[in-house]
């Protein structure tokens, strides 16, 4: 019985002997921030539209500056380079046409010659002229024109375009001939008849 | 939903005026410092208010003592310590108004000073706090009768203490 009163005696001292009070304003404190934790955020655009600005104020003066004015007339020296290379290229497709209607002509009045049985030497002359010429002849892949260095002409090209000019003035008298020929044999023929 | 909130507002306030005296004692009984109870009170109460808002509380008592508990812990992982040693109890600079809690304070972390921090944790939760042993359990998840046998052993070991003393203080009259 001794033994148990001084176990309870013992809890007894151990109980709270005074009053604790947490200090006033934490009641309030604490209900405040719980209040502040549900109302709604308001959305601050300001310092976001500030932030933009100054973005945009350092992005401007950060921005590489402009093509300044002794670079325009490279520009324009560009084009100029790329009409000639056009030109060239009008000037070869047109003067492979010609080629083509040549050759029709020619084979036209070869058959009406074979069949008159007169000997012509036409048949080495464009059997010479189709090969010779097809290396010639510039398509566009074999001219990037986009690379400036391409858009500068060499020596070697105006040698070309004279060959090719030469060439084209021959093409024609030969045709001249052949056309002279043709029309003395059709008239000497049909005096024949 | 703003019903809701205004229900848990009237709810949590009702709470706050009931238990933050307990909490504030329990912190108190630990810490020794009533700035630092205080704020350790006010992050448990602002916790069960985010819970209420989130999910809803079911027990809220036994989430209040499992909230005070653990975040006593914290404070102490985050000083590495597990109590406030006694010597350095003395030394803590109190009000005039705080006086009477500080000596309670003392007087009760001078008694349970020797025994190993289990027990006299055990016969603060049990004997201060107020909580039953199953409690004591729930909160330190471990069963009831080691509650019981770990109080028992710390009553023993006090008895013998307050025995001695009363032996020594007999001899010296």
């Amino acid at each position: 019985m001794k033994e148990f009163n001084d176990i309870e005696d013992l809890e007894q001292l151990l109980k709270p002997q005074c009053e604790f009070h947490a200090s006033d304003k934490l009641k309030d404190e604490v209900i405040a921030k719980a209040k502040a934790e549900v109302r709604p955020r308001k959305v601050r655009l300001l310092p976001w539209l500030a932030a933009a600005c100054v973005a945009g104020i350092i992005g401007l003066f950060l921005m590489p500056p402009e093509p300044s004015v002794n670079e325009t007339p490279v520009v324009a020296k560009v084009e100029e380079k790329v009409s000639v290379t056009k030109k060239h290229e009008t000037v070869t497709t047109e003067t492979v046409k010609r080629e083509v209607q040549k050759t029709a002509r020619k084979k036209a009045i070869k058959e009406s010659v074979a069949k008159v049985e007169t000997p012509t030497t036409e048949e080495p002359i464009t059997e010479q002229v189709e090969p010779s010429r097809e290396p010639a002849m510039l398509s566009e892949t074999d001219i990037p024109i986009t690379r400036p260095e391409n858009l500068i002409d060499t020596p070697e090209d105006f040698a070309q375009i004279a060959r090719l000019e030469k060439r084209a003035f021959i093409d024609r008298m030969r045709e001249q001939v052949e056309i002279a020929k043709a029309e003395l044999i059709h008239e000497t023929l049909i005096e024949e008849n | 939903m703003i019903k809701k909130t205004e229900q848990n507002i009237i709810e949590f306030e009702r709470i706050v005026g009931e238990r933050q005296d307990w909490l504030f004692r329990f912190a108190y009984m630990r810490i020794g410092r009533r700035e630092d109870a205080e704020d350790l009170v006010q992050e448990v109460l602002l916790r069960l208010f985010k819970a209420m808002q989130k999910s809803g509380v079911d027990d809220i008592e036994r989430y209040l003592i499992r909230s005070i508990s653990n975040t006593c812990h914290d404070y102490f992982r985050r000083k590495r310590q597990t109590t406030i040693p006694i010597d350095e109890a003395l030394h803590i600079t109190i009000d005039e108004s705080d006086r009477q809690i500080h000596e309670e304070f003392m007087r009760i972390n001078r008694m349970l000073d020797d025994l190993p921090p289990e027990q006299a944790e055990t016969l603060r939760l049990k004997c201060y706090d107020g909580l039953t042993f199953k409690q004591i359990g729930e909160l330190q998840d471990i069963p009831e009768a080691t509650v019981k046998s770990r109080y028992r052993y710390a009553i023993m070991s006090l008895k013998e203490k307050v025995e001695k003393q009363k032996e020594y203080e007999h001899e010296r009259v």
